[in-house]
């Protein structure tokens, strides 16, 4: 406010002056030496009554004016004039009497002047709490005014900011907490369950695993392998039909995977279909992971059987080629059998054997096999 | 008092709510959010439990049920033998038993090899030949001589119903001897199996 009186009072190039603002509540006044402020004062006018805040803005001037001279600001004989920005006529005579000159007010600062809009400006800065020249009790008050109804938006912004930061989280938990009991009580019931399950497979005694194993190779191993009396049924099938022949030899093994059939060959895989070893019985429905093996496709599995005839009869030997050719022709009628060493066979294509004083007859009339492993459930040869 | 003070103290109840309410916003929020992650982890935790429990649930019914399903089985396979410490004496002795009792000529003879593992090392649970796992076979070879087709054939029917022993006949070489009355020259390899118990 100092520097705006002090700016204005350059402006007028006046460079000493006791500049006198009164105002509803407030006298400012300020000093002014060679254009600088050296002293600015603000009284609160206490009075309703006009007489006696003018008998006292007069006082005050005149208070001031003695306190620059005892400062030694200005000399007694030196005082400077004094610019009363307001009604001055209420004031001039005392202060004419005090020996104080009058400044006329600048025509700019009349009320109707073109500063004029500087006094309400000045009385609303002075006066208004919001006015930063407000006095401090009414400015604090309007600050923390300020600041209170700030905070109490702060207060609402907080809450706000929380319903929306909030709200999404707040119901996806409660679904959350939905899903989170339906969970432990299925859970709690599941528990239940398989405590029960494992005190009833406790109860047997037995372990379910080596059960299966056992079971499984008995059935792959055992149960499916033919058995000599099969494969006796099978050879005597083939040579039923021919009361001349009597088996000389008869082998069979098992042979390994990967090793030979019938010194060398190998058996030709049969289409998948026929593969699988049917365990339908034994599986029931699994679990997932549960014994994996036993899900595993079996290679196939096949007998070697060879076999020898003799003949009971001197026949022609158009007639024993005849008579091989129908023991043949009996065993490629069994299903899966694969013929290897068929005395029968085309020369062309036939392993042909022999040699200088050995029996011809011998690998003549040898039959040499592969004949697949049958389902344990149907337990008969092909 | 300084200025600050003039201005904060009436407001000063006001402030500390809205500090309050920030801290308590915040607070609240970031508290929402962790409780969800929290939730969200712990129901997934008990989701993976209810998984694992029905997988195992899953596991027991089969395992129940391979019981149930097998129980006969199984205990036609224990009473043969097949389970547990392999009775290699009782084998042999009542194979002789058995042989003695079908009054064949008396030219039975065997030689049982020592046990070996059908598996040497262990396969995978989901190799073709998991179930041989653990199984150890023993190897009778068995010879023959002197006897005819049907005798032979009563002898393995016998074998079959009577030995109470888990085999099967591997391999079997069978030739008329010279002289046609006299009979079969047999020899056969007989695997004998046993599984101990774990």
């Amino acid at each position: 406010m100092s520097m705006l009186l002090t700016l204005m009072a350059r402006r007028l190039a006046i460079r000493d002056v006791i500049l006198v603002m009164p105002s509803v509540h407030y006298l400012r006044i300020l000093v002014i030496k060679e254009g600088a402020p050296v002293l600015t004062r603000c009284i609160h006018r206490y009075h309703e009554d006009n007489n006696a805040e003018n008998d006292s803005d007069t006082n005050e001037i005149l208070r001031t004016r003695q306190h620059l001279e005892n400062h030694r600001i200005f000399e007694h004989d030196a005082a400077p004039p004094v610019l009363y920005l307001g009604d001055a006529s209420v004031v001039t005579d005392h202060l004419t009497r005090a020996g104080l000159t009058l400044l006329p007010v600048p025509n700019a600062f009349l009320p109707d002047g073109e500063a004029g809009y500087l006094h309400p400006l000045f009385e609303y800065v002075i006066s208004s709490p919001r006015g930063q020249l407000a006095p401090l009790q009414l400015r604090a008050r309007h600050l923390a005014e300020n600041i209170r109804h700030a905070a109490h938006l702060g207060v609402a912004a907080s809450l706000l900011t929380f319903i929306l930061l909030g709200q999404d989280d707040f119901r996806v938990l409660i679904a959350l907490h939905g899903q989170d009991n339906t969970l432990r009580a299925d859970l709690q019931l599941a528990e239940g369950q398989s405590q029960r399950l494992e005190g009833s497979i406790s109860a047997s005694g037995l372990d379910p695993a080596l059960m299966r194993q056992a079971t499984r190779f008995a059935a792959l191993e055992m149960n499916a392998a033919p058995t000599p009396e099969s494969l006796f049924q099978f050879t005597a099938a083939a040579i039923a039909d021919q009361p001349q022949v009597r088996i000389k030899s008869l082998t069979f093994r098992f042979p390994k995977q990967g090793e030979r059939y019938c010194q060398g060959h190998s058996v030709i895989e049969l289409p998948l279909t026929d593969r699988k070893i049917d365990l339908s019985s034994l599986s029931g429905s699994k679990p997932s992971g549960a014994d994996a093996g036993e899900e595993t496709d079996i290679p196939p599995r096949y007998t070697e059987l060879q076999f020898t005839i003799l003949l009971t009869e001197t026949l022609s030997a158009a007639t024993q080629i005849e008579i091989r050719k129908r023991i043949s022709a009996a065993l490629k009628a069994k299903d899966g059998v694969q013929l290897m060493e068929d005395p029968a066979a085309f020369s062309l294509i036939n392993t042909l054997k022999g040699g200088i004083g050995m029996d011809t007859t011998q690998a003549e009339n040898l039959w040499c096999m592969s004949i697949p492993w049958t389902s344990h459930s149907s337990g008969v040869m092909p | 008092m300084n200025a600050y003070s003039v201005v904060l103290k009436p407001a000063k109840v006001a402030l500390i709510l809205f500090a309050l309410s920030v801290v308590i916003a915040f607070a609240a929020v970031a508290g929402l959010v962790r409780y969800r992650t929290e939730k969200e982890q712990s129901i997934l935790k008990t989701a993976q439990q209810l998984a694992t429990t029905r997988e195992n649930i899953k596991k027991l019914t089969y395992d129940l049920d391979s019981i149930n399903r097998l129980a006969l089985q199984y205990k036609q396979l224990t009473q043969a033998g097949f389970i547990g410490e392999p009775d290699r004496d009782g084998w042999v002795q009542r194979l002789e038993t058995l042989y003695r009792d079908t009054r064949l000529p008396p030219t039975l003879r065997y030689t049982l090899a020592p046990s070996q593992p059908l598996n040497p090392q262990a396969v995978p649970a989901d190799a073709p030949t998991a179930h041989q796992n653990n199984v150890l076979h023993h190897g009778l070879a068995i010879e023959l001589s002197g006897i005819h087709d049907g005798e032979f054939l009563d002898f393995m029917a016998r074998l079959d119903s009577d030995w109470r022993t888990p085999y099967r006949v591997e391999t079997c070489q069978i030739a008329r001897e010279a002289e046609a009355l006299t009979g079969l020259q047999i020899r056969c390899t007989v695997e004998l199996y046993s599984l101990p118990e774990k």
